[in-house]
């Protein structure tokens, strides 16, 4: 078997999947790549048994057939070839690639494809047909929430959950939440999956740059995105997520509305100056003026800064690891942000300006660390 | 100034300062489940026992020589250690409590040193009847050196390390393994160099021990040549973790025993964290077969988990540990050591709260106190978990009948 392509066109392709191959893999075919030529067309998958990705190119072959290429050497020589047509020459019988290029010649061993594994077949689906962008932003203003506690797998993921009054994005570490709303896609049928944070980030990289509809196809086992000539295919985490609503306080008399940038700019000096394992610092809310301040007792470091700020309420003094916070009012993006609190016990609510226009509603939830004078 | 109080032969004075009719005679206290001896008085020293030898080659030498073993008794040792640096840290500015039987103190504005020790040492010995021996010096590394000549070559158990000729002559009897901080790599190190003499050391190129030594050779080298370079540590930084663990006297299958073992070591450890002021992150357990038996099925169990909020509560380390060890157990296993780690310990004034836990934590945190209160007054594990049982059939050995005389 011959098929002739262009080696850059071919490395984009690589690269855009080899995200999904693990560094170490327990099953040695997953290093590699499944090449499958079906009339003029290659599509090319890479899998770490939970999360399998291909795309399509257009290629010249002689005929049909499949291998299992080794990820890391092909990338390695590829990258370093200008553009060109490189012609792949597939000797069955001695098991080994041939690549010819302008400059030369090399051989690789290759594993039969048909022993790579298939991404599984997504059975009784459901569809939603949902814009790259929305899809991107969502990732983008959940997946720093999630968690990484491999004992409560269902944190580590992102909550989707569709119905008709909108789209909903969750995701918690249990110290922190986001909830992402987009009202504009809607769903006639309510369903509700955790997606695995691995093929989320793949997809945050790839989506930001595509410009077209994704198709999400998914069931209660798995999830499959396909846009372009790329397909994702990825098994959802299996458990209950959480009853969030339940833990966002309703009641939030004391409101808070601050320029965001000198907010996010005071939290990270005074941050400087915070216990090195708990990064705690202090928020004293009076009147129309904020102090944040923070105090390293190992080291006698100690920092105060004072702020102006819009605020209704009686006077406050709550404390928060300056981690979250400085993740979180990084990701909001307008130019005023409000902080909705109750006690100094109960979680701070961020919210942007004028939340909910444009059919996007975002809500984050941080839970203070509790102060004792 | 800085003068280095050293307890001589700790655990071996502690067991005859409560048994006054030992005197005299010979004692050596043995590890955890007797293995071996650990402290041994000067009488047994002069016998030729060694630190660290295992009891099982000296067991006959023992009965012949009428020497009294112990089994270690750490809650003895620990009460003993609280009041004698509690006599130090009244007489000095600054102290650093180094180990359970040495403080480094702060001599600075102390005209006569030597005298001051004197008294001290005489109040030490008059309060709790452990004799200990005070090195004086410019540096801690001095101090550490001026103390062990203290215990060896004088009577008053005193000794200032000042005057420049008797540094000298000091750092040129003493070799380099003998000095504080050096271990047994850093001396392969610098005997292969030809430095063998401390007072070599005291000499060597800067240059060369930064590179050879990192920065911690350099300080060790000028601290000899008397400017101080470690610092007194009055706090030393909390431990970053905390572990309880044992091998038991017989292997143990049962998973309601390993428990019951297991929530023990748990108290002990969240009781450290109290004690400390400090709350831990994360719990590890581990459970362990014989590695030395090669016909029975072997098995390390080990898990780590993360508390929903960073605790030093018994009640919620205890069912962490159940939790863990429910996951990590073996039924077809005979386990001879287990353990409890807890790590990530950070200051418990600074807890960070859960979404999605109600603990109270200010109610759980005021039963613990009364908890702490009530064992410190009627004794340890007066008041306990019912998890931790009655009798610790899983405890340790106690010295044979056969030894005590």
């Amino acid at each position: 078997m011959k098929f002739i392509v262009s080696s850059s066109k071919l490395l984009k392709q690589l690269q855009t999947i080899s995200g999904v191959i693990n560094s170490s893999n327990t099953l040695p075919i997953l290093d590699n790549i499944l090449f499958e030529i079906a009339d003029n067309n290659l599509t090319i998958s890479a899998s770490d048994l939970e999360t399998t990705m291909s795309t399509t190119l257009n290629v010249e072959a002689d005929e049909n057939g499949s291998v299992a290429i080794p990820a890391k050497l092909l990338l390695d020589t590829l990258k370093t070839f200008p553009e060109q047509p490189l012609t792949f020459l597939i000797d069955t019988d001695k098991n080994c690639i041939e690549i010819s290029s302008d400059q030369g010649k090399y051989a690789l061993a290759f594993q039969n494809g048909d022993e790579f594994p298939k991404a599984p077949g997504i059975e009784a689906a459901s569809t939603a047909l949902i814009h790259s962008d929305i899809i991107a932003t969502g990732i983008n203003k959940t997946i720093f929430a999630t968690g990484n506690d491999d004992l409560r797998p269902v944190m580590s993921g992102v909550f989707c959950k569709f119905s008709d009054s909108g789209l909903t994005l969750v995701s918690t570490d249990a110290h922190k939440l986001v909830r992402y709303t987009r009202h504009d896609v809607t769903s006639d049928q309510s369903a509700e999956f955790i997606l695995p944070k691995k093929p989320l980030n793949i997809l945050k990289g790839i989506l930001a740059a595509a410009d077209e509809e994704v198709k999400i196809e998914y069931n209660e086992t798995n999830a499959k995105f396909s846009f372009g000539s790329i397909v994702l295919t990825c098994r959802l985490i299996d458990g209950k997520y959480p009853n969030y609503n339940a833990v966002i306080p309703q009641e939030n008399p004391n409101k808070l509305t601050i320029d965001r940038l000198s907010f996010l700019n005071s939290v990270k000096r005074v941050s400087i100056f915070s216990n090195k394992t708990t990064h705690q610092i202090r928020l004293k809310i009076a009147g129309n003026e904020m102090h944040i301040s923070a105090e390293d007792l190992d080291f006698s470091n100690k920092a105060d800064e004072r702020l102006s700020c819009q605020y209704e309420g009686s006077d406050i003094e709550i404390g928060f690891n300056s981690r979250f916070l400085m993740e979180m009012i990084s990701n909001l993006e307008t130019e005023q942000t409000h902080l909705e609190m109750s006690a100094p016990n109960r979680a701070g609510i961020l919210l942007p300006e004028g939340n909910s226009q444009d059919g996007e509603d975002i809500l984050m939830l941080v839970m203070p660390v509790m102060l004792n004078n | 100034m800085i003068a280095l109080a050293d307890c001589n032969n700790f655990f071996a004075s502690c067991e005859r300062s409560i048994r006054p009719e030992l005197e005299g005679k010979p004692i050596v206290v043995l590890s955890n489940n007797d293995g071996c001896i650990i402290a041994r008085s000067n009488e047994a020293k002069a016998l030729g026992y060694k630190m660290g030898e295992p009891v099982f080659k000296v067991r006959d030498k023992l009965v012949r020589n009428q020497v009294h073993v112990f089994s270690g008794n750490v809650a003895l040792y620990r009460d003993i250690s609280e009041k004698i640096m509690h006599i130090l840290a009244s007489e000095c500015n600054a102290m650093e409590i180094y180990s359970i039987d040495e403080a480094f103190m702060d001599f600075t504005d102390v005209a006569a040193p030597d005298e001051k020790a004197i008294l001290l040492r005489e109040q030490v010995l008059k309060e709790t009847k452990i004799p200990i021996s005070v090195g004086i010096a410019k540096t801690k590394v001095l101090a550490k050196l001026a103390s062990r000549i203290a215990k060896k070559h004088t009577q008053s158990g005193v000794f200032v390390l000042n005057d420049k000729e008797l540094i000298e002559r000091a750092l040129s009897y003493y070799s380099v393994e003998e000095l504080w901080g050096v271990g047994r790599k850093q001396t392969h190190l610098l005997n292969d160099k030809g430095i063998f003499q401390a007072s070599q050391l005291a000499k060597t190129d800067e240059a060369w021990l930064r590179r050879h030594m990192k920065i911690g050779g350099v300080r060790l080298a000028r601290e000899l040549n008397g400017i101080p370079s470690f610092a007194l540590e009055e706090n030393r930084p909390s431990k970053k973790s905390i572990m309880t663990s044992r091998s038991f006297r017989r292997e143990v299958a049962s998973f309601g025993v390993l428990n019951e073992v297991l929530s023990n070591f748990a108290s002990s450890c969240a009781f450290k964290l109290r004690k400390q002021e400090t709350i831990a992150k994360k719990i590890a357990v581990f459970i362990q077969t014989n590695r030395f038996k090669s016909d029975v099925k072997h098995h390390y169990g080990y898990l780590e988990v993360e508390f929903p909020v960073a605790t030093n509560d018994s009640i919620e380390i205890i069912k962490a540990v159940y939790e863990a060890l429910d996951r990590i157990y073996d039924r077809d296993c005979l386990y001879k050591r287990a353990g409890v780690i807890v790590s990530d310990i950070i200051p418990d004034k600074e807890i960070q709260l859960n979404l999605f836990s109600d603990q109270d934590i200010s109610k759980r945190a005021k039963l613990m106190k009364v908890y702490d209160d009530v064992n410190c007054k009627m004794g340890e594990g007066t008041l306990r978990l019912s998890i931790q049982g009655t009798e610790k059939q899983w405890g340790q050995k106690k010295a044979p009948i056969a030894f005590r005389n």
